[in-house]
């Protein structure tokens, strides 16, 4: 399947996800926090089983965070990314549906403070044991000492 | 007797490595340096896996919060007299790791060090010469002291 027959795939399934290539073998899907399950789900049923990677962005600007999850399936790369208002920054776990993301969500707790419901495993995993514990060093207003 | 002492010390500087954080690439640079190709044992250089056997330490990489603690301790552990050679420039100053939140730069911050060898990565030939030179100062240096670590260091 190529990067726009998944497109039209997804935008068929779901008629409120923005969706686009930007390039070739790239497709993306912009979802609604509410609706992020929902979708992972359907890519899981795709046949869709490894997240490659999660990603954290501050959107400081207008305040909000931006999670963008990046699934690995074939020769493309779908990424379904949502947003978060930055004053309650929280998602639900994608863990029940790919056990392997528990990792990636304990450092997007710890270098966002992006809480992430209903996580397994809420220890922090990449912050030096001795650093405090509401201070975020990936955030934009992060200011290094 | 103490001419002797000297005489062996500098005739077998047994080395300890540490990484405080880095990339692993001086630590690859530092491996090839201890193969028969450069042959370092003409200088009486071993690799030690612990710092009590040593009195070199060869640290690599820039200082983490989280290696803050280890190092103090590792250099603590040593005998006295001994001596700090930091390989590369992330020891040196930082280097790109500078200003990184999870970063307290160079080594020289937390313990005393005798050399510096730049390079991103060095050749083994320079670190080498940076364990020779450590040997020039052998008789020359004065007995370093524990107590030079730096107390602030430690406390924050």
């Amino acid at each position: 399947m190529n990067s726009e027959e998944i497109r039209a795939m997804v935008a068929g399934r779901f008629s409120d996800a923005v969706t686009g290539v930007p390039r070739e073998r790239r497709v993306t899907v912009q979802v609604a926090k509410e609706r992020l399950l929902e979708v992972l789900e359907f890519f899981h049923g795709q046949g869709l089983t490894h997240v490659t990677a999660i990603t954290g962005v501050d959107l400081i600007g207008e305040n909000a965070f931006e999670i963008l999850y990046h699934l690995y399936w074939g020769r493309n790369m779908v990424i379904v990314r949502t947003k978060i208002p930055r004053d309650n920054p929280v998602v639900p776990t994608v863990s029940p549906i790919f056990p392997g993301v528990v990792t990636y969500e304990r450092e997007l707790q710890g270098m966002f403070g992006i809480r992430v419901d209903g996580i397994p495993d809420p220890r922090r995993i990449l912050l030096a044991d001795d650093w405090p514990e509401d201070v975020y060093p990936l955030r934009k207003d992060y200011v290094v000492k | 007797m103490v001419d002797i002492i000297q005489w062996a010390r500098k005739k077998s500087p047994w080395i300890c490595h540490f990484n405080t954080g880095g990339c692993n690439g001086c630590d690859i640079e530092l491996v090839a340096a201890l193969t028969p190709r450069f042959d370092v044992e003409r200088f009486g250089v071993l690799l030690k896996g612990s710092p009590r056997h040593s009195d070199v330490l060869v640290v690599s990489g820039p200082v983490t919060l989280q290696t803050r603690a280890r190092l103090i301790r590792i250099y603590e552990q040593m005998p006295d007299p001994k001596f700090v050679l930091v390989v590369g420039v992330c020891g040196c100053s930082g280097g790109v790791y500078h200003g990184c939140y999870n970063s307290i730069g160079g080594v020289d911050k937390v313990i005393p060090v005798d050399v510096y060898v730049g390079g991103c990565p060095p050749r083994p030939s320079e670190i080498i010469d940076g364990v020779v030179q450590i040997l020039g100062k052998i008789p020359k240096t004065v007995r370093p002291d524990s107590s030079t670590v730096k107390k602030e260091a430690v406390q924050q």
